[in-house]
């Protein structure tokens, strides 16, 4: 999407990279979805330290007291700041919820960050969450930098989707025109982007309406057959097939 | 490695659907802002006309002595609050119509953007009525659902297992319970909405001149993705949360003075309860035009979706 902030950045090799930003709409679905694990966690350990406490007879004498809170706070305390660091240091700069959303949080160079960048970012967050200065300044940067990340030296990006996992399903009829239309040698006139169109319309295509299927395929059709100028008679009027097929033979073309 | 961002599909995540109608928003501020402010003075207006009204039947009464000669006045006042109302809602869809015209690469000027949806006017006027009762009914008989569940839960416990009130686990669990039923409520609320949420975006764009054909189109169209839109009103929501909340925060200082038994604090607090009426006035000026773009880019991402519209070589 053309509207979504983009950043360049050099890694120490001087090989420079080009990131999406995560946005603000994505860091806030992630925050909303680690703030929901994190204080059902929370929760869930008052409830089961308060059920410790109304069973265990030994535990209400007042020697132990003064040693239980100090043990409650620190176990809180730990919870609270070390859900971030844990998860952005084991999983590479993410957390549950920046994992559920696609957005990872790296070095300015594009580094993975490390456990000195997620203790900042993490001690940090109480103040970025108070009076919303993280998201004001995440909205009016252009960076998207919040406080933690201007300290630690980090941005938060989008992870591009690997194109490898998503698969299309195509029909077997479409490799034996694939070969045919190969032949014609004219498939080169195809340029990447409009080859992206069609991969898209081929992702695409189980969720269209039904009326725009037909649309939709027969327009891009046209639009194919005009382009790589091929031959009037198609073995097939299926629009959709032929969109396979050429999908496939420029796959193809160029393999040995 | 430049490539890392390409997108493979070409429609929008949740997030994405936000982050693009800040950025929007930010890049058309003034125009957004001039349209808002011109919406914003309509509704101002319908206020003004009302104490101005008043006013004249307070004089025409105190000159015949008969409520009779008020009535003309009120009928007025209707008539005129409706065409304000339909002059509004036009103007809302005017920033729907800009960021949709934008993002399909047509991009129009306001003046443009007003003069086409001029003679839709009073469908505009339709459809908001339309949405506005279906809101209220959805809402109250949410309500009353919630209130009923309560009420029978609270009962059950009391008269059927015979619990103790003075029990702190039962109030508890309660409570807890009473929670989660109107964060179901406020879901449910969210749910309906979202089905309506793009509802003026065919009348803003399409050919239609039909507020109950734009209403059905918006339905059809959120049919498969109610939840995604929830999930999207949601974040867009609490972005908006900090400019809402200073929003609000006269109006609860004016309601807290107004609860005092000092007779000049309730006297002061009501001038700050109206104070801050006029300040919840000036942050929607600033928030709606965020939520109209939002429309915008959630309509345009539905059509290509279900139409693949962006789908040409």
């Amino acid at each position: 999407m053309k509207y979504l902030n983009k950043v360049k950045s050099q890694t120490p090799e001087s090989v420079e990279l080009e990131f999406v930003l995560a946005g603000v709409g994505n860091r806030t679905q992630a925050l909303i979805i680690d703030y929901l694990i994190w204080s059902s966690t929370l929760f869930l350990l008052l409830v089961i330290w308060a059920i410790l406490f109304s069973q265990i007879t030994w535990l209400q004498s007042d020697t132990a007291r003064p040693w239980l809170m100090a043990i409650q706070i620190l176990i809180l305390f730990g919870v609270y700041i070390g859900y971030f660091i844990v998860f952005e240091t084991l999983w590479r700069g993410q957390t549950p919820g920046k994992k559920y959303v696609k957005i990872r949080v790296v070095r300015d160079d594009g580094r993975n960050v490390g456990i000195q960048q997620s203790i900042l970012r993490s001690l940090l967050r109480p103040i970025d969450d108070i009076l919303f200065v993280g998201l004001l300044l995440i909205l009016f940067t252009p960076q998207e930098k919040r406080l933690g990340d201007w300290v630690a030296g980090t941005i938060s990006i989008q992870e591009g989707q690997a194109v490898a996992e998503r698969e299309i399903s195509l029909s077997l009829e479409a490799s034996d025109l694939a070969a045919k239309l190969i032949e014609t040698g004219r498939i080169a006139a195809l340029t990447p982007d409009e080859f992206a169109t069609i991969r898209k319309y081929l992702y695409r295509y189980p969720a269209l309406s039904p009326s725009a299927k037909m649309q939709v395929s027969d327009r891009l059709a046209q639009q194919l057959i005009s382009k790589i100028e091929l031959p009037d008679r198609l073995p097939t009027r299926d629009s959709h097939l032929i969109i396979e097929a050429v999908f496939l033979a420029y796959q193809q073309q160029f393999r040995e | 490695m430049a490539k890392i961002s390409s997108d493979p599909v070409g429609t929008l995540s949740i997030g994405n659907v936000v982050t693009t109608g800040t950025i929007l928003y930010r890049s058309n501020l003034k125009r957004y802002l001039q349209v808002s402010l011109r919406a914003t003075a309509w509704v101002v207006a319908i206020f003004a006309s009302a104490v101005g009204l008043l006013f004249i039947g307070g004089v025409l009464f105190g000159i015949t002595q008969s409520w009779l000669a008020t009535i003309p006045l009120g009928l007025v006042w209707f008539g005129l609050a409706l065409y304000l109302s339909a002059k509004c809602s036009t103007d809302r869809a005017v920033i729907c119509r800009l960021a949709y015209q934008e993002l399909i690469d047509a991009p129009e000027t306001v003046a443009v953007a007003t003069r086409q949806l001029l003679p839709r006017t009073w469908a505009f006027l339709r459809l908001s009525l339309l949405l506005g009762i279906y809101m209220f009914l959805i809402a109250m008989a949410g309500y009353i659902l919630l209130i009923l569940a309560i009420g029978l839960i609270v009962g059950v416990l009391i008269y059927v297992v015979k619990l103790s009130t003075d029990n702190g686990v039962v109030v508890f669990i309660v409570g807890l319970l009473a929670i989660g039923l109107a964060l179901l409520f406020i879901a449910l609320v969210i749910r309906f909405y979202a089905s309506w949420f793009v509802a003026e975006l065919p009348l803003a764009v399409e050919s239609t001149r039909s507020a109950s054909f734009s209403i059905r189109r918006s339905r059809q169209l959120s049919n498969n993705v109610i939840r995604k839109l929830v999930l999207i009103i949601t974040v867009a929501f609490l972005i908006t949360l900090p400019l809402s909340t200073i929003g609000a925060i006269p109006s609860w200082i004016g309601q807290f003075m107004s609860a005092s038994t000092t007779e000049s604090t309730k006297v002061a607090g009501g001038f700050v309860t109206i104070a801050g009426f006029f300040v919840s006035i000036a942050i929607e000026l600033l928030v709606m035009p965020f939520w109209q773009t939002i429309k915008a880019i959630v309509y345009f991402d539905l059509r290509n979706r279900q139409e693949g519209n962006d789908l040409v070589i």
